[in-house]
């Protein structure tokens, strides 16, 4: 027995860290400007991503002007500084995003305006010949800001020869789905409504603003005495102030076919329209009624918890507290069974009684199924207050296995408390979802207030009895000199190494910190 | 209108009535106004206004709602028609409107900004419902919806109106002729805000949302010579526009914002120790007269130096100052304010102590005290003493907070808190009833009616906070709620305040005249009309001009289902028999 343990104990002492083999290489693109985006995008359809990077330069008092810069990555995934290619973006552009929308190869980007859309192939230049109509119907969005730009995503791969991308857009009185050939124009394939659309047409209030002194303080209110208008009024400074919204809908697949079908809220109900024939029909297949145990504060995310490949759902059920104690916190597990999404009961609850919990789902442990990682924040009592503050923060991970969703009980309890002098340790940005260090396990990493990042790993023990520990070390594992912005941090595998990548950007410079296995 | 009947035989037919069972008929009042009601729904949405758009110099109803605008104009027997006298409908639906006398000619108009595009305008006094069109090339833009406005101001001082349209990034002033707009805009930048909201695929709560504020200039006699310049402030710069015989195409001079703001250290994240240093501002300016000397001074704060400079409303050198002043720790604010009376304007700064997070918690539980200072610098001969004269302390005392939230005091809090807004919302103000040239009489209301008390104003009347605001602005209540306090203290001493007798410092006349006049014999009466809650405030206003003041009374409908304007004209007792009261409710 010993002749076997020992070669086997000195072989796992003796074989190197995965981790040893890792390094990240710090990129910078600094821009003449602001960066107001940044996306990972396969522009050419080569399968590697092209880094976006959406700018908003100024010259003087001149009005900014938006430009989208296309990097490539060398073979070795490098970075490249100089921009592939730089899109002027028109003025009156409110939005923009990708889609295969013509018959070249690779994906175009479409442009909104106020009065629809239009489709630019990205390995051209210019707009001559280039850009051309491919909606026309009068939008939502109907004013640009010239100094930011957001990614549109309601694009429906098409999977059909000989038609390009469908795309959901807001038009002016609710929803519509459009398609057709590639090159367009396209056609209305459905509309759906939004009935608040017309009564929000006529503008009860105005809202208004007021400053004092000369600077950033500013407060937003209903001006004018309401329904009796007067000549004399609190002095302003606002010319217009005016905000309306409708819902949006969510495009999974609901029945895991393979088609994107789209969801979208009926009043208390769940209206689930299945994909037919490439579109989206107007009727609902069904309307699932909101169930009793969906009951309080709910927040829905959706994944394919299952890997069926249909899409299930996680709802986090808050039940007030009154005053300062922890309320309970239920996240509820709902399988789709292929007919409907809400179950009569839920596939499983965990409950948690605390004042806040965030939860992330990822393959923590490269098993090919979903872990739950939890985070539950408890704030102190009163008698804490008084006698000394203390914010405790627990981790959990519960881990994908067996016949519920999650096991039980969590596989990894990490607990952190924080007082007062160390409480700006706590707010802190946390990611654990991908593998940095190439151990097979997620890593976590964090980045603080001032941007700074580091990286914890995640570690597993096997007990020699069976069994596992999962802990996550105390020491980073790396941290970065660069600093990003807690607000946007990405972590995800862009230069295709198999391993997480982390992306941010702070004014005029985006930060890119690529992993590098160096035994290779 | 009929004659008055004399109270005696109102007392014998409404006991025959309610004999008979029949539900009296609803007593207009005591004679003493002509009554419109106007009953809008919840869904309506309508808004009101009451100005002269005839140019008779009475004013007239308009109802402006979701097809369009609607005037009643003041009938010679001081009512409002049921029906509009005069109408249009909105052009499109990207409309913004304004109702203001674009022509001075007396009477209002109806301006429409119409897709951004054109300036309409609809004058009632034609008697036309035919939209004029004053511009046909606006070159502006607006987001869909019907709107209001206020794009017709008078910019340029010269006493006719002018009109602003948003552009791409920059308005475009028309200003006022005789007889139009000129062609040639006078072009100011701004900055928008917008935010777009593009919903996400993979969630089932997400929205389409946009959200736009386009600030405004402000219009003010910057350099002191009397006559009103343009200040136009975005993130990057600030334009000054100073006037002479009219405003310039281009401005006066700017200064870089955003060159001052680098100049400042400001912190990179949020200090958790010193929660004020979060919040103050890194740069600041105000303009006053601080040598006596024209043009007028301007005084720059970055972070905590202030650099005065002389004549600077004519333009200035940021790095050259004629005084440079540095304070400490965290300045929330700072006025210019003759504090000692000799006629010239002092510098006060508004100081925040230094709190930690930890303090905060701690007054969950233990009564604390939150300090802010004002410290004031001399102005001796247009030069700003190096030290303070004085130093005077605000001293806020707080209870434990945790009071604030558990159950028990929750309740006493909720109805301490409906208290505190009855007493500033309570609708009594002051009116002439008598005729009598004098503002001196009290209208209130009593149960399900008005009354009106008459010489009752007290000498220490003051108006309420939203009447100042309309006359000081936001900076002069500042000035006067918390640097005027210290006024009176001595050098080196604090002025004490609860937190919870906040509230009690703020005016409320309306609820003062109510405890002065409530049991006194009223000199008139008028019911509230039928099926409302209450009155939610009063307006005065000599609506007929006869000299007498007319009420607006608006009013919540029973059951959240609306609100009812009740509009009183004050019958002139001199105007001889001209019958009894007449009301029309619509």
């Amino acid at each position: 027995m010993i002749r076997l343990v020992l070669p086997l104990l000195l072989a796992v002492a003796a074989a190197p860290d995965a981790a040893d083999a890792v390094s990240f290489v710090e990129h910078r693109v600094t821009v003449d400007g602001e960066i107001f985006d940044r996306q990972f995008v396969d522009v050419d359809g080569d399968g590697t991503l092209e880094l976006v990077v959406a700018v908003a330069t100024r010259k003087g008092t001149d009005r900014s002007r938006r430009e989208l810069r296309i990097h490539a990555f060398d073979d070795a995934g490098r970075l490249q500084a100089e921009p592939r290619r730089s899109i002027v973006v028109m003025d009156d552009v409110t939005t923009y995003g990708f889609a295969d929308l013509r018959s070249e190869p690779g994906l175009e980007l479409f442009f909104m305006t106020p009065s629809g859309v239009f489709s630019y192939s990205p390995t051209r230049d210019g707009y001559r010949d280039n850009i051309a109509r491919l909606v026309e119907t009068p939008m939502f969005f109907d004013v640009p800001d010239g100094g930011s730009m957001p990614l549109w995503r309601y694009v429906l791969p098409s999977g059909t020869p000989g038609r390009g991308d469908a795309l959901l857009i807001a038009e002016k009185d609710g929803f519509g789905l459009w398609g057709g050939a590639p090159d367009g124009p396209y056609e209305r394939l459905s509309h759906f409504a939004d009935e608040t659309v017309a009564g929000a047409l006529f503008e009860t209030r105005e809202r208004s603003s007021m400053s004092a002194g000369r600077d950033r303080m500013r407060f937003d209110f209903d001006a004018s005495g309401g329904i009796l208008l007067e000549d004399d009024e609190i002095p302003t400074l606002s010319l217009l102030r005016t905000r309306r919204s409708i819902r949006s809908p969510a495009l999974v697949d609901v029945d895991g076919d393979g088609r994107i079908d789209m969801l979208d809220r009926d009043q208390d109900g769940l209206a689930v329209h299945l994909a037919q024939d490439g579109a989206i029909p107007a009727e609902a297949s069904r309307v699932e009624p909101r169930p009793e145990y969906l009951d309080g504060k709910i927040e829905r995310t959706l994944f394919d918890l299952d890997g069926d490949g249909d899409m299930d759902m996680v709802a986090k059920v808050t039940s007030g507290s009154e005053g300062l104690g922890p309320a309970l916190i239920r996240l509820l597990v709902l399988i789709n069974d292929g007919d409907r999404l809400y179950p009569e009961t839920p596939d499983q609850v965990l409950r948690f009684e605390a004042h806040e919990i965030r939860f992330q789902l990822s393959d923590v442990d490269r098993d090919g199924r979903l872990d739950l990682v939890v985070a539950k924040y408890e704030m102190p009592s009163l008698l804490d207050v008084a006698t000394g503050f203390e914010l405790r923060r627990n981790q959990l991970i519960f881990l994908g296995r067996g016949e519920t969703p999650f096991e039980r009980q969590p596989s990894m309890r990490n607990e952190s408390i924080f007082d007062i002098e160390s409480l700006q340790a706590a707010l802190v940005g946390r990611y654990l979802e991908e593998d940095l260090s190439g151990d097979g396990l997620a890593d976590l990493v964090e980045i603080d207030l001032d941007g700074r990042i580091s990286v914890r790993r995640l570690q597993r023990d096997s007990g020699w009895f069976g069994g596992e520990t999962w802990s996550i070390d105390d020491q980073a594992w790396q941290r970065f000199d660069a600093r990003g912005s807690i607000t946007n941090l990405v972590v995800r595998d862009v230069n295709a190494d198999g391993l997480g990548d982390m992306i941010s950007h702070r004014r005029d410079t985006l930060l890119l910190l690529l992993s590098r296995r160096t035994d290779r | 209108m009929s004659a008055p009947r004399p109270p005696f035989r109102r007392v014998v037919a409404a006991a025959l009535l309610a004999l008979c069972g029949a539900a009296p008929v609803d007593d207009v009042g005591t004679g003493d106004f002509l009554e419109t009601v106007v009953r809008i729904g919840i869904q309506d949405g309508s808004r009101l206004k009451l100005t002269d758009m005839d140019g008779d110099g009475r004013a007239d109803l308009v109802r402006i709602g979701i097809n369009g605008v609607g005037v009643s104009f003041l009938a010679d027997d001081d009512t409002y028609a049921t029906e509009p006298d005069w109408s249009i409908s909105w052009p499109s639906t990207k409309s913004a409107w304004d109702i203001a006398d674009i022509d001075g000619d007396g009477a209002d108009d109806v301006v429409v900004l119409d897709s951004g595009a054109r300036v309409l305008v609809f004058r009632p006094v034609s008697g036309s419902d035919e939209a004029e069109v004053w511009l046909a090339d606006a070159g502006g833009f607006l987001p869909r919806g019907i709107r209001r406005m206020r794009f017709v101001r008078d910019v340029d001082g010269d006493g006719r109106r002018d009109v602003i349209i948003p552009g791409s990034g920059r308005f475009l002033i028309h200003r006022g002729t005789e007889g139009g707009l000129d062609p040639q805009p006078l072009s100011v930048v701004y900055e928008a805000e917008i935010e777009l909201k593009v919903g996400d695929p993979e969630s089932l709560d997400g929205r389409f949302g946009q959200e736009i504020g386009i600030p405004l200039f402000s219009i003010e006699d910057v350099d002191g010579d009397g006559r009103t310049d343009l200040l136009a402030e975005s993130k990057q710069e600030l334009a000054v526009y100073l006037a002479g015989d009219t405003l310039p195409s281009e401005p006066s001079w700017t200064l870089d914002l955003e060159a001052l703001r680098a100049e400042v250290d400001s912190p990179e994240s949020i200090d958790l120790e010193d929660l004020f240093a979060n919040v103050t501002p890194q740069l600041n300016w105000q303009i006053d007269d601080v040598d006596g000397v024209a043009p007028h001074d301007l005084i720059l704060q970055r972070g905590n130096r202030f650099t005065v400079h002389l004549g600077g409303t004519h333009g200035l050198d940021p790095a050259r100052a004629d005084q440079v002043l540095k304070a400490s720790g965290n300045v929330l604010h700072f006025v210019m304010r003759d504090v000692d009376g000799d006629g010239l304007v002092d510098l006060q700064l508004l100081r925040a102590e230094t709190i930690s997070l930890g303090t905060v918690l701690r007054w969950l539980v233990i009564a604390g005290s939150l300090d802010f200072d004002v410290y004031t610098y001399r102005n001796e001969g247009g030069r700003f003493v190096r030290k303070p004269t004085s130093r005077k302390r605000i001293s806020l005392r707080l209870p434990a907070l945790i009071g604030l939230v558990t159950d028990k005091d929750r309740e006493e809090w909720e109805d301490y808190g409906d208290e505190i807004t009855d007493k500033l919302s309570w609708p009594a103000t002051l009116l002439d009833f008598d005729g009598d040239g004098r503002v001196d009489d009290v209208i209130d209301q009593r149960g399900d009616e008005l009354v009106v008390l008459r010489d009752r104003r007290p000498a220490d009347f003051a108006p309420d906070l939203v009447q100042r605001a309309k006359v000081e602005g936001i900076d002069g209540l500042i000035e006067s709620f918390i640097f005027g306090i210290v006024d009176d203290v001595e050098d080196g001493a604090a002025f004490d305040m609860e937190l919870l007798d906040l509230p009690n410092r703020v005016p409320t006349p309306g609820w003062d005249l109510h405890l002065l006049t409530k049991n006194d014999v009223p000199v008139a009466r008028q019911p509230l009309p039928s099926a409302v809650d209450g009155v939610d405030w009063l307006r005065v206003v000599d609506l007929n001009g006869d000299g007498y003041s007319d009420i607006v009374a608006v009013c919540d409908a029973d059951n959240w289902s609306g609100t009812v304007v009740q509009i009183l004209i004050r019958k002139n007792p001199n105007a001889g028999a001209s019958g009894g009261a007449q009301g029309t409710d619509r």
